[in-house]
């Protein structure tokens, strides 16, 4: 096993890989461009499903059922990626950061979630509020959104980790290098076939630079801030999550 | 409903029907406006024609991928896929929550789930090209499996036989501590006097997650399995495309990386978009039985 | 409740009405070219305000945008014409493309390639109406290339459809290294050690890859670079050129005949499977990236490859440090009979399709587009795309243009290639004509590093680019897809030992009849036949 994987036996530690991912000013647009998506996502989704959940965990409406099929359906069945291309398209939101946000407002599978929590809280509750004359607007946001805490927290952890994540849909929407988010950014270093086709193999002596081992410092980079941060997120958010109640 | 029931329900929730509107139209303009620019799987499409003007071919597309080569082979595989998934994916977060429930001490409970639920944010570039490096000929999962099989050390990815083995594996890795939150968290709505009673009684531990956790968790686990079962034509392309070669096309062409291929890299986009149609027909078949099941066996409904 | 019915008729009727709102005053036709404005494509810089979108792939991943590229900033101010780029990373070209047109809204220009990049070639661009014929457009406003195609007949012939359609403003080449680039290299040190000559048959081959393995310890003596495509270390015809045939089609005596389904082909795989089993072969060879490959030969695992020259010069260096001893050497590509001249390799034709800029047909400015593109083809413009701009990365001297030390020794310390992709076009692949006088300095060559030593008749054998009529392209794509997959999945199999090559063979010729590999035949010698007779 002479050379086997790099990343168990590394042939010498040293700075210059990292270095060299770090001077890369690609990696700092991607992480900026992440950060706007991660942010924008946990603010526009969170808005919409509580909105969203609270209308469908409304007892008295009589459309209720219908929206909640007309809302599910959709789970199970779409359209595929080039009609829904077109849609986004047409509305003019390609190479916007909208192209990654507002196709992507509402995740039916947390709208679920945050659906049958809202409907585990007691009708009583509601009912006596009602009667002293709240609005829906009171309702939800005295009554409904403060006992839902921790199920809400599960919904921002959820949305974040989607967002971050994201890379195939940006790769579609995304035309313009600049705006690549992180993974995008990740996905090219980590492939490197930039130049594979090209006549000369341009771009050899970067890789006779990089080499194998700062693919390994840009899969470093690009993962352990998260890692880092995200026990200190879920300290509040298992405890809350625990105490918190999702009925079937 | 009649009419004045009608009236009278929209004067009542006048907020309620206003709070709905911005939802009713997310899901018209991103999710149905969307299934209108399906009909293209019936046409030869031509972007430059737009939609109403290509040309109308009915039901060809549709024809010749069932009378395609690959077929069977595609719909084989996902199918073996996806119920692979159903029974270890779908399973592993379930025992999970049930045994960290029976852990007392809340510092290793905790410490399970932050371990647990970390694989999930690692993004899938990153866990695709740590899965190919491990599983590579050197890499420390294929000496690990070369020393249990005594094989010859090939590249796993390169054998069919390994390919749905690497990829459960590999998800449960990933998703399962995540997955695990929601059981955990229906776990707690079970009230303790249920605990306590049995306790009383004389019932082992185990006794009591057969009678008492287990009903308890049994709804979420319903909801969550319907949902499941709707998605069975729907592995996660995603991952696959990042792991596969022809040499395992055999075990990891699935409908849905085939749909992209011929979409996205043959700009077939008409053939593809009626293997999308037919997926998701399927799909939604699929849900309506679970449910309706679902419905027949505990009163338990996605609506 | 509502029956089923009911409740899945509501959201059609939205989705149509919201629908019939959205498209009212979405479709914009296409403006038709407009008639001649000033006549003259010549005069540079054009001022105006009139933006061109220009759609294109990453040229380096040095700087985060192609706007502080100063290669491109440099272009721009020349030519005076604002351009907004669309750049799309290579790892989602594809991808990228496919939506693009999907979409039917293109950006002016469009840099891809244009002849076997999309299904169904230019012919099909044309009639589907994605891109423009060049043809007017480029006697009225584009001199250079009209001039540069005039003074190249044979090139001309390589730049058109049958029809004598131009369709992008070509990649064009001077010959040398600009077309030859790859082949067979060996570490030449080992040879000397183990008292070997550089091998020309398989057989050769075998024996010195066997020697690598068991007296140099080489883990996997023959190693690949596969990362665009599984059989990539195969597909120039190294290796198996040797039988007679390639992964594709060709030419034998005026008819074209398609590799696998060739006796030799078997017998390629035959011999790839035996070398695999007795681990000659990289264990990962389908699956290397490059990074794999430079690893493989860096540590020693590997003592053979197929590269790039340039890439040796690299290895060379990296290896230099702990086995100063090290060298590579060319070996010719490989025959089965001593004496033989190969008869496939990596030789490229003078027109590389692979980034030829296109003009959309839903542009509304294509004549401006056409003399942006044309500037490349002049005089000037071919300074500034392989030398870049005078005074910063060359000077003349004695009336020829002489690269910089900003080139030769950067004080950002990128690397001569690293650099000549910042301040020039050169070795990226794009509009424009690629010099063969610098190319040929880019990487050191003496007896051991000869480019004469990789000659083939390559392209007394390769299909020439082709075109397939615009009527059977769809036929055509089709079936090469399917085919493709079959092909791919059987090769690897057997050469990996999945499957025995009497097993595969029971049904693959009989497969490849039942997926129309004999229409897809007869469709390219019908082709190949009109290039003939352009």
């Amino acid at each position: 096993m002479a050379s086997g994987s790099l990343l168990w036996k590394p042939a010498g530690f040293s700075m210059l890989a990292y270095e060299r991912a770090l001077a890369n000013l690609a990696i700092w647009t991607g992480y900026g461009n992440t950060i706007k998506l991660v942010a924008g996502g946990i603010v526009l989704n969170l808005t919409m499903t509580i909105v969203a959940a609270y209308v469908l965990s409304r007892r008295l409406v009589l459309w209720n059922k219908l929206l909640m099929q007309f809302i599910v359906v959709t789970m199970f069945f779409n359209a595929g990626l080039i009609p829904f291309y077109l849609v986004v398209k047409g509305m003019g939101l390609m190479n916007t950061l909208g192209a990654l946000l507002l196709p992507f407002a509402i995740h039916t599978f947390h709208l679920i979630i945050l659906r049958t929590a809202f409907l585990s809280l007691p009708a009583e509750l509601e009912e006596s509020a009602q009667i002293d004359g709240a609005n829906h607007l009171t309702l939800l946001l005295h009554i409904v959104l403060p006992l839902s805490l921790p199920v809400i927290s599960v919904i921002v952890l959820y949305t974040a980790a989607d967002k971050w994540n994201m890379w195939f849909i940006p790769s579609v929407f995304i035309q313009e290098r600049t705006l690549y988010p992180l993974q995008l950014v990740l996905r090219e270093i980590l492939l490197n076939n930039a130049t594979d086709n090209i006549s000369y193999g341009a771009g050899v002596g970067e890789a006779a630079k990089i080499g194998e081992t700062i693919k390994y410092a840009t899969i470093v980079i690009c993962t352990v801030p998260v890692l880092v941060i995200y026990p200190f997120l879920q300290k509040y958010f298992v405890k809350s999550a625990l105490v918190g109640a999702i009925k079937g | 409903m009649n009419r004045r029931s009608i009236a009278r329900d929209f004067k009542r929730n006048k907020w309620l029907y206003a709070l709905a509107l911005p939802v009713v139209i997310y899901y018209v303009l991103f999710q149905y406006l969307p299934m209108y620019g399906a009909v293209i799987a019936f046409q030869n499409y031509t972007p430059m024609r737009g939609i109403w003007g290509s040309e109308w071919i009915g039901l060809e597309h549709f024809h010749s991928f069932f009378n395609s080569y690959y077929f069977w082979r595609l719909l084989g595989n996902t199918v073996l896929l996806s119920l692979y998934s159903l029974l270890f994916e779908f399973t592993a977060p379930i025992i999970l929550a049930l045994l960290i429930h029976e852990v007392r001490s809340r510092y290793i409970k905790s410490f399970v789930q932050t371990v647990s639920f970390m694989p999930y944010f690692i993004s899938l570039i990153v866990v695709s090209s740590l899965i190919k490096d491990l599983t590579h000929s050197g890499g420390i999962v294929n000496l690990v499996y070369t020393w249990l099989t005594g094989g010859d050390g090939q590249d796993m990815l390169q054998q069919p036989g390994l390919f749905r083995g690497i990829y459960v594996l590999s998800e449960i890795w990933q998703r399962m501590g995540w997955e695990s939150i929601i059981y955990a968290a229906a776990l707690t709505t079970i009230p303790r006097e249920q605990y306590e009673a049995a306790r009383i009684d004389g019932a082992s531990r185990f006794r009591q997650m057969i009678s008492i956790t287990l009903p308890g968790l049994l709804p979420t686990i319903m909801v969550m399995g319907i949902l499941r079962m709707g998605r069975l034509l729907e592995v996660g392309y995603e991952k696959i495309l990042l792991l596969y070669n022809p040499v395992i096309y055999e075990t990891a062409d699935v409908v849905s990386t085939f749909v992209y291929r011929k979409g996205l890299l043959d700009n077939d986009w008409s053939f593809s978009s009626a293997i999308g149609l037919f997926n998701s027909a399927i799909n939604l078949l699929l849900l309506l039985s679970a449910n309706a099941l679902s419905r027949k066996i505990n009163q338990n409904s996605l609506w | 409740m509502l029956t089923m019915k009911k409740t899945f008729v509501l959201p059609f009727v939205m989705a149509v009405l919201i629908l019939i709102t959205a498209c009212s005053g979405r479709s914009e036709a296409p403006e038709a070219v407009q008639p001649a404005g000033s006549g003259s494509g010549s005069e540079y810089p054009i001022q105006t305000d009139t933006e061109l979108t220009y759609w294109l792939l990453t040229q380096t991943t040095l700087k985060p945008g192609i706007n502080d590229i100063p290669f491109y900033q440099e272009w721009q101010k020349r030519i005076g014409v604002p351009i907004r780029f669309s750049e799309i990373s290579s790892a989602q070209a594809k991808e990228a493309f496919s939506v693009m047109l999907s979409s039917g809204a293109l950006t002016d220009i469009i840099e891809y390639n244009w002849l076997t990049g999309l299904p169904g070639g230019p012919e099909k661009a044309l009639k589907d109406g994605y891109i423009l014929r060049l043809n007017d457009l480029i006697d009225q406003y584009a001199p250079n290339l009209k001039k540069y195609l005039q003074e190249h007949p044979d090139i001309d012939k390589l730049v058109k459809t049958d029809n004598g359609d131009y369709y992008a403003f070509p990649f064009l080449k001077e010959g040398g290294m600009t077309t030859q680039w790859s082949g067979p290299v060996l570490r030449k040190d080992w040879l000397q050690e183990l008292n070997l000559d550089v091998p020309a048959t398989i057989g050769e081959w075998h024996k010195v890859l066997t020697a690598f393995k068991e007296q140099k310890g080489a883990r996997a003596p023959l190693t690949f670079n596969s990362q665009s495509n599984a059989l990539q270390g195969f597909l120039d015809g190294a290796f198996i050129g040797a039988f007679g045939v390639i992964r594709d089609f060709y030419v034998e005596d005026g008819k074209v005949q398609y590799g696998p389904l060739q006796p030799g082909y078997r017998q390629f795989l035959e011999t790839m499977n035996a070398w695999y089993k007795e681990g000659l072969l990289d264990p990962n060879f389908s699956q290397n990236d490059r990074k794999m490959q430079d690893a493989n030969i860096m540590t020693g695992a590997s003592g053979a490859t197929f590269s790039s020259g340039a890439n040796i010069d690299k290895w060379e260096a990296a290896l230099a440090a702990g086995h100063p001893q090290a060298a590579f050497v060319f070996a010719p590509y490989p025959v089965l009979n001593k004496g033989e001249t190969p008869k496939f390799g990596q030789e490229a034709w003078l027109y590389g399709a692979e980034a030829s800029a296109a003009v959309s047909a839903t542009s509304k400015h294509p004549e401006l587009a056409v003399q942006v593109l044309d500037y490349a083809y002049g005089e000037e413009g071919y300074l500034l795309f392989n030398y870049g701009t005078e005074g910063q990365s060359y000077t003349m001297q004695d009336g020829k243009p002489e690269v910089t030390g900003l080139i030769t020794q950067n004080p950002d310390n990128l690397s001569y290639l690293e650099a000549l992709t910042l301040y020039t076009h050169t070795v990226n692949p794009g509009p424009y004509v690629e010099s063969k006088e610098l190319i040929g300095k880019l990487a050191l060559t003496n007896e051991d590093h000869n480019y004469d030593h990789w000659k083939t008749d390559n392209l007394k054998h390769v299909l020439p680019p082709v075109s397939i009529t615009a009527e059977e392209s769809g036929e055509y794509a089709r079936i090469m897809a399917d085919i493709n997959t079959l092909v791919d999945e059987t090769t690897l199999k057997i050469i990996l030992g999945t499957v025995s090559a009497d097993d595969a063979y029971r049904k693959f010729t009989d497969q490849l009849e039942q997926l129309g590999i004999g229409r897809a035949l007869e469709i390219q010698q019908a082709a190949y036949e009109r290039f003939l007779s352009r």
